[in-house]
């Protein structure tokens, strides 16, 4: 993809989207079965919603940097997903630390207070945001799109018998998947076109920074109509239809890595879980 | 000289698994009033080498100097050059979306801070210049026009800017035969007219040794010949093994030399191959 990092700007647009970036690595998280990933990634959050005191907190702290570990995925992606919510983790952690009743007095700022129980409280809240996001990412980064896919539709495929539309929505969402680098890098080659017709998408106010969008948004909506009309002609023209006794090209098969996988989660789980009682 | 590169490298994603070099090491200097064809196989660093041109990429390491600014430094106004430089890219009707073709077309200039009238003057003044009837299209929608008159309409957008170089990426894909040649002569009369220097980047050979000055050949992000079009191509045999090949009527002078006609090596165009062919001819003149 002719992205360029050191175009500054334009180039850094889509740079922060870890998205369906994929990031390929020789590691045992990126060979496990989507299926079971998807289940652990649940799994990983309620555990992360059960834990409630220190001794719960350090244990899910280890468990998250056992599985960044794992994933052979440099830290640095990792932390760039929390990027486009240091607000909201910033937010959290005042809003806690300052608006937490407690009885032990830490310090006073004016007529703030910091209690001993807001610290606590500010610091579990925090982490908990920071390793759900993360958690969900690592999911993306380790495994495709097609994989993540496949996975979905075939946990779902169950309530086909209650109207769920597997197959049509998994269908949808590769789609939508594999359409966004293709339509980020559109964007990129409006954007220089115009670009080199003088169009400035980086100065100027509110206002005007909206109205120099039209020149990008018009092109970019016209190509992606075309793109889907292509799509669906090509699609038909090979006589798709979704849905029943459609054989698949990859067939998905549980390993004895996803049977390690699944303890390692269920374990996660009951400690989780157990940790309410200690400490 | 207009346009200086010197030891241009470009590498995407740097940092990153994903990181690709796409240019290495390109020394390029073109002068004004050149004409010069840009030719190598997919993915030879062609089109990163002309968004290097009016600064839409930033050299990874290397330089880029046009009409002696360099564009990296600080007080070089990327906008000037960019009015400087056209570039023109693949499917360029691609970027069309104004409700008129005259607002279209007057987009460029109206970037360059012109008052509307002068930048629909500019307007009619490009759209003339390639070859379409300004009066009867001015005020229809650019979606409603025909591909290539779709194409000469994106064209004239980037003419509108009176560029000193005009850059096309690729600029007759998918155009029908009688489309190109259109094209393709409407920016010979562009180069000879105004004097306007051009970068052809193209994967036709008879384009090229039909309308340029110069060739220069790419490959895996590096200018492997720089040449004459004559001298270029009379090397068919290295052309070959890049994945490239002669125009027709090189084939042609090959293959009466290979069965023993005293022919030159390169005829650029049909009138001089047929010249070559009845000279030889006519002097009996069977090279055994």
């Amino acid at each position: 993809m002719p992205f360029c990092e050191r175009s500054k700007g334009v180039g850094g647009l889509f740079n922060d989207l870890t998205l369906g970036q994929y990031y390929p690595a020789p590691s045992p998280l990126h060979r496990l079965d989507a299926r079971t990933k998807l289940v652990g990634t649940i799994v990983f959050m309620v555990g992360l919603f059960t834990v409630k005191n220190t001794a719960g907190y350090i244990f899910v702290t280890l468990f998250t940097l056992a599985l960044l570990v794992l994933s052979r995925v440099p830290f640095r992606l990792v932390l760039k997903s929390l990027r486009p919510l240091k607000f909201i983790l910033i937010f959290t952690l005042i809003i806690n630390l300052f608006m937490t009743s407690g009885e032990v007095v830490l310090t006073t700022l004016g007529p703030l207070r910091i209690t001993e129980e807001g610290l606590a409280r500010a610091v579990m809240m925090t982490l908990r945001i920071a390793f759900l996001v993360m958690g969900t990412s690592l999911l993306t980064l380790t495994t495709t799109p097609i994989n993540l896919t496949d996975g979905m539709e075939r946990l779902m495929a169950p309530g086909r018998r209650w109207g769920i539309p597997a197959h049509e929505l998994a269908m949808m969402m590769g789609i939508a998947l594999r359409f966004i680098p293709t339509l980020a890098e559109e964007t990129q080659r409006i954007m220089y076109a115009q670009m080199a017709r003088g169009a400035d998408f980086e100065s100027g106010g509110l206002l005007h920074r909206a109205r120099a969008m039209v020149p990008l948004l018009v092109p970019l909506f016209v190509s992606a109509f075309r793109r889907a009309e292509e799509l669906a002609t090509a699609m038909e023209a090979r006589c798709y239809r979704g849905g029943d006794q459609r054989t698949r090209m990859r067939e998905m098969a549980y390993t004895r890595l996803d049977v390690a996988g699944g303890a390692i989660m269920v374990f996660y789980l009951l400690i989780s879980i157990g940790s309410r009682w200690m400490g | 000289m207009l346009i200086c590169l010197k030891e241009l490298s470009h590498t995407y994603k740097p940092g990153t698994p994903f990181a690709a070099r796409a240019l290495a090491e390109v020394n390029l200097n073109i002068p004004r009033g050149q004409f010069v064809g840009l030719i190598g196989p997919t993915g030879s660093g062609k089109s990163t080498l002309v968004q290097h041109l009016n600064g839409l990429l930033k050299a990874t390491s290397g330089q880029v100097m046009v009409d002696g600014q360099d564009l990296a430094a600080r007080e070089t106004r990327l906008k000037e050059i960019r009015q400087r430089v056209g570039l023109v890219f693949q499917y360029p009707e691609h970027q069309l979306f104004e409700e008129t073709v005259a607002r279209d077309v007057a987009f460029g200039p109206r970037n360059m801070g012109m008052p509307e009238d002068v930048a629909l003057q500019r307007a009619e003044e490009a759209v003339k210049a390639v070859g379409l009837d300004y009066q009867a299209l001015k005020d229809r929608s650019p979606f409603s026009l025909s591909g290539g008159q779709k194409r000469r309409v994106a064209i004239a957008g980037v003419l509108a800017m009176h560029p000193q170089v005009l850059v096309l990426d690729e600029p007759t894909a998918g155009l029908d035969p009688r489309g190109r040649t259109e094209l393709l002569d409407m920016v010979a009369d562009l180069h000879k007219q105004k004097g306007l220097t051009v970068i052809l980047v193209t994967h036709s050979m008879e384009d090229v040794a039909r309308l340029a000055d110069r060739c220069v050949v790419m490959h895996r992000g590096r200018v492997v010949m720089d040449g004459s079009p004559r001298e270029v191509f009379a090397r068919g045999a290295e052309l070959r093994q890049l994945g490239l090949d002669v125009p027709p009527t090189v084939q042609l002078m090959e293959q009466l030399r290979a069965r023993g006609l005293a022919v030159p090596a390169v005829a650029l165009t049909l009138a001089e191959a047929r010249d070559a062919i009845l000279r030889a001819v006519k002097g009996g003149g069977r090279a055994v």
